[in-house]
C-alpha cells in the first residue's frame, strides 16, 4: 500500500483540460486545440508510465492507493479513493496510450469541422471518465466511471448534431445501457447491503467468508457489463453507434469504453469465482456474442459496421475468458484487441477520409494501388484480427480458447472455434471488397448518404492523408504485430492481483492440436471467402450490385431490433398510449376537473346571494343588524 | 335624562337614514342617506361620551367623520362615473356583479 500523488493526477489532468477546451471551444484556434487537447492526453500516458514505474518499484504485491474521501454513515466506515494495481495499470496504459494515439490521429480526421472544440473536448472527458472506472477502488467509483463513460459516449456517437440517425443512435446507446445499469445498481445495492462496505476488498473477503450472494451478484452485475461491452442480448447500440465520427469509433466503440464490462468482471473476480453459475452465465454471453457478432459481420456492407460486429464478436472472447477464469487471457485480449482494432478503425477512417464519405464497401473495390499505406496497415490488422501466428491476436485468441478447453467447456470453445472461423471468412470478405480486385468505375454517389456537414468537410473527392493520421495507424499496425510478445508478460505480471483472492489457476497453452484445428478453422474460413468474394470469387459481382440496406437473417443481425421493437418498444408505446389517452386525461385529469367542477357548481348554487343590486346588499346588512339587535335586547 | 333624547334622535335618524338606503333608487340620495346614518352614530358616541365623562366617545366621532369623508369622496368619485357612463343613474341598473 503506497499513497501515491500522481492518481489523482492522471484522474484530474483530462477533465481540467476538457473543462477548459470546453470553455474556449469557439475561440482558441484549432490547432492550438487540437494539439492541447493531444498533449495533455500524451502528459496523462507519461504520468501513467511514471505510475507504472512507482508500482514496479514495490514489488510483486504492492498497490498504489490514494485516498479521497473518508466518511460514516450509520456508524460504518465507508472509504472513497482511487487504486493501482496491475489490473487496473494495465487497462489505464492502454486507455491513455491508445487514446493518446488516436487524439493525435483527430487532429487531422476532424480538421475543419466546426465543432471541432466540443469534439476534443468531450474526448478529454472520456478519457478522465475511463480512468476513473479504472481506478476507483470501490464500487462508488466504479458507477461513477462508468455513468461518465456512457454520457461521453452519448456526445460522441451524437457528435454530428444535425444529424438525425445520429441522434437516434446516441439515445439508443444510453438507453440500453442505462437497463444496464439498473441491473449493475441493483447487484451494488444488494453487495453493500450483504457485506456491508463500498469498498471492493472489504466486499470480496464477505464474499469470501460467505458466498451466499455471490451469483445475484455476479448476474446482475453481468446484465451491466453486457449493456457496456455490446453482449448478447443488450449489444443492439453498438452497431448504430458508428454514427460517431471514426476516431470515436475506434477510441469508445473498440479499443477501450466497451471493455468496460471485461473489466468490471476481471475485477470483481472474487465474486464470480465464488459462484459456479455466474461463471457460466458470462462465459455462454461470451462465447454466443462471439459467434453472433461474427456471423452478423459476414453480411454488412458499410464498412464499420462490419466493424463493429467485430468489436462485438471479439469481446465476446474476452467474456468468455472471464468466464472460464483466464481473467489473464481476458486483460491480454483486450489489449492486443486495442491494437489491432484501434489500427483497423483507424485505417477504415482514412479510407473513408479519402473517399469522401464513402463507407459502403460495395462502392470500394481496387483500392490496393491508391491507398498502399492503408492497405498494408489494414491487412496487418485483418491479419491479427483473425489471429494469424505471429501477429498479436493469433496469441490472445489462442490463450482463451485453450483455456476453455481447458476447463472442460467443450462447447464453448467449439462456439469459440466456430467464431473463429467466421472472423476469418468476414475480414477475408471486407479487405478483399475493399482494397483487391479492380477499382470500381466513377464511385457513384449512390452510397450511404453522410451527414450534410460530414459530406461538406469529405466531400472534395480524393484527400491527401496528413502524417497525423497515418502515424498513429503506423504504430498501432506495428504494435499488431509485435503485441503478440506480451504473451509472456501478461501472466506474470498479473498474477499478484488474481493471487490475493485465490483465483482459480487456469492453464492457458493450448493442445497442439487444438491449435491446428483454431488455423485450419481460420484458413477454412479465409479459402471459403476467398472464393466468394476473391477477385474472381463467385459472389462478387452480385454483391458489389446489390444496393440497399443489408437484409435476411444474418444482415439484419438475427432481427434483434425487430424483436425489441415489437417485444420492448411497441409494449412501451402502447402503454404510453394507455396512460396518455385513458389514465391520464380520465384519472388525473378527471379527478382535478372533477374538483374544479365541485366547486364551480357550487358557486353556482351560492350565486343567488349576489344579485347585484346594491339595495338588495343593504337590506341583508339590516337584516343582520336586526337580528344582532334581537340577539343582543333577549338573550344577553 | 336629557341624553335618552338625543339617543333616541340618534336611533330615528339612523332609521331613517337605513329606510333611504333600501327605499330610494338615486345613487345620490342614497350616499346622503349613507351621510346620515354617519351622523346619527356620531350623534350617539358623542351622547355616551358625555354620559360616561370622558372623551373616547369623542374621538371616535372625529374619527368616523374623517372616515366619512374619505367615503364620501370615493362615492361621489363612483356616481360621478356612473353618471358618464349612462345618462340615466338607478342603482339597480347597476348590476353586473351578478353571480
Amino acid at each position: 500500500m503506497y499513497e501515491s500523488m500522481l492518481l489523482p493526477l492522471i484522474v484530474a489532468l483530462p477533465l481540467a483540460s476538457a473543462a477548459v477546451l470546453a470553455a474556449f471551444r469557439n475561440r482558441w484556434p484549432h490547432r492550438v486545440i487540437g494539439w492541447a487537447g493531444t498533449g495533455v492526453v500524451f502528459v496523462t500516458f507519461l504520468l501513467s508510465l511514471a505510475a507504472f514505474a512507482q508500482l514496479r518499484g514495490l514489488g510483486g504485491e504492492g498497490v498504489l492507493r490514494w485516498v479521497f474521501s473518508r466518511w460514516e454513515i450509520g456508524g460504518r466506515p465507508y472509504e472513497w479513493g482511487l487504486v493501482l494495481d496491475p489490473l487496473s495499470m494495465w487497462w489505464l496504459l492502454v486507455v491513455t496510450g491508445v487514446g493518446f494515439l488516436i487524439h493525435l490521429y483527430s487532429i487531422g480526421y476532424m480538421a475543419g469541422d466546426e465543432s471541432y472544440g466540443r469534439f476534443f473536448a468531450c474526448l478529454n472527458y472520456f478519457v478522465f471518465a475511463m480512468s476513473l472506472l479504472v481506478m476507483a477502488d470501490n464500487f462508488l467509483g466504479l458507477v461513477m466511471g462508468w455513468t461518465n463513460v456512457g454520457l461521453a459516449s452519448y456526445m460522441l456517437i451524437g457528435f454530428y448534431i444535425r444529424k438525425p440517425s445520429a441522434n437516434a443512435a446516441q439515445m439508443k446507446a444510453y438507453l440500453t445501457n442505462m437497463v444496464g445499469e439498473v441491473f449493475m445498481l441493483a447487484g451494488i445495492a444488494v453487495a453493500v447491503i450483504r457485506y456491508g462496505s463500498i469498498t471492493f476488498d472489504a466486499v470480496f473477503q464477505g464474499v469470501q467468508a460467505d458466498p451466499g450472494w455471490a451469483t445475484a451478484i455476479g448476474l446482475l452485475i453481468l446484465g451491466g457489463a453486457a449493456a457496456k461491452s455490446a453482449q448478447l442480448p443488450l449489444h443492439i447500440w453498438l452497431p448504430d453507434a458508428m454514427e460517431g465520427p471514426t476516431p470515436v469509433s475506434a477510441m469508445l466503440h473498440a479499443a477501450t469504453m466497451v471493455t468496460a464490462g471485461v473489466y468490471a468482471v476481471a475485477r470483481l473476480y472474487p465474486i464470480y469465482q465464488a459462484s459456479e453459475t455466474a461463471m457460466t452465465a458470462v462465459a455462454t454471453v461470451g462465447a454466443l456474442s462471439a459467434l453472433a457478432g461474427a456471423l452478423a459481420a459476414t453480411r454488412q456492407y458499410d464498412i464499420k459496421k462490419v466493424l463493429a460486429y467485430s468489436t462485438m464478436s471479439q469481446i465476446g472472447y474476452m467474456f468468455l475468458a472471464n468466464g472460464v477464469g483466464a481473467h489473464g487471457a481476458a486483460a491480454f485480449h483486450f489489449l492486443t484487441h486495442a491494437f489491432f482494432k484501434a489500427a483497423l478503425f483507424l485505417c477504415a477512417g482514412i479510407i473513408i477520409h479519402e473517399l469522401g464519405g464513402q463507407q459502403d464497401i460495395r462502392r470500394m473495390g481496387g483500392l490496393r494501388e491508391k491507398m498502399p499505406f492503408a492497405f498494408w496497415t489494414f491487412l496487418v490488422g485483418v491479419l491479427a484480427l483473425i489471429g494469424l501466428p505471429p501477429f498479436a491476436g493469433f496469441f490472445s485468441k489462442d490463450e482463451i480458447l485453450a483455456a476453455a478447453l481447458n476447463e472442460g467447456h467443450y462447447f464453448l470453445f467449439a462456439l469459440g472455434v466456430v467464431a473463429a472461423g467466421l472472423t476469418a471468412f468476414y475480414n477475408t470478405r471486407l479487405f478483399s471488397l475493399v482494397f483487391l480486385g479492380d477499382p470500381l468505375e466513377a464511385p457513384a454517389k449512390s452510397g450511404k448518404r453522410k451527414h450534410r456537414r460530414e459530406e461538406e468537410h469529405h466531400d472534395h473527392g480524393h484527400h491527401e492523408t496528413p502524417w497525423v493520421m497515418k502515424a498513429p495507424v503506423a504504430v498501432l499496425a506495428a504494435l499488431s504485430v509485435v503485441g503478440g510478445a506480451f504473451v509472456l508478460a501478461v501472466d506474470p505480471y498479473l498474477h499478484p492481483v488474481f493471487a490475493r483472492f485465490d483465483a482459480r489457476e487456469v492453464h492457458v497453452h493450448a493442445p497442439v492440436w487444438a491449435m491446428a484445428l483454431i488455423l485450419g478453422v481460420a484458413a477454412l474460413g479465409i479459402w471459403a471467402a476467398w472464393a466468394l468474394y476473391g477477385p474472381r470469387g463467385s459472389r462478387r459481382q452480385a454483391e458489389q450490385r446489390s444496393v440497399g440496406a443489408p437484409a435476411g437473417l444474418l444482415g439484419r443481425a438475427f432481427y434483434f431490433d425487430e424483436i425489441y421493437e415489437l417485444f420492448v418498444y411497441q409494449p412501451v408505446l402502447a402503454l404510453a398510449d394507455l396512460v396518455g389517452h385513458y389514465a391520464d386525461p380520465r384519472g388525473v385529469d378527471g379527478l382535478v376537473n372533477g374538483l374544479a367542477r365541485m366547486a364551480y357548481g357550487l358557486g353556482g348554487r351560492l350565486g343567488w346571494l349576489h344579485s347585484g343590486y346594491v339595495r338588495r346588499y343593504g337590506l341583508t346588512l339590516v337584516i343582520g343588524l336586526v337580528a344582532v339587535l334581537i340577539y343582543f335586547a333577549f338573550y344577553v | 335624562m336629557v341624553e335618552n333624547g338625543y339617543l333616541a334622535l340618534a336611533a330615528v335618524l339612523f332609521a331613517l337614514g337605513g329606510v333611504g338606503v333600501l327605499l330610494r333608487r338615486s345613487p345620490l340620495i342614497s350616499l346622503m342617506c349613507v351621510e346620515l346614518m354617519w351622523n346619527a352614530a356620531n350623534l350617539a358616541f358623542v351622547t355616551f361620551a358625555r354620559m360616561h365623562g370622558n372623551m373616547d366617545g369623542q374621538v371616535f366621532a372625529f374619527l368616523t367623520i374623517t372616515v366619512a369623508a374619505a367615503e364620501a369622496a370615493i362615492g361621489l368619485a363612483l356616481i360621478v362615473l356612473l353618471f358618464r357612463r349612462r345618462e340615466h343613474v338607478d342603482v339597480d341598473d347597476v348590476h353586473s356583479l351578478r353571480g
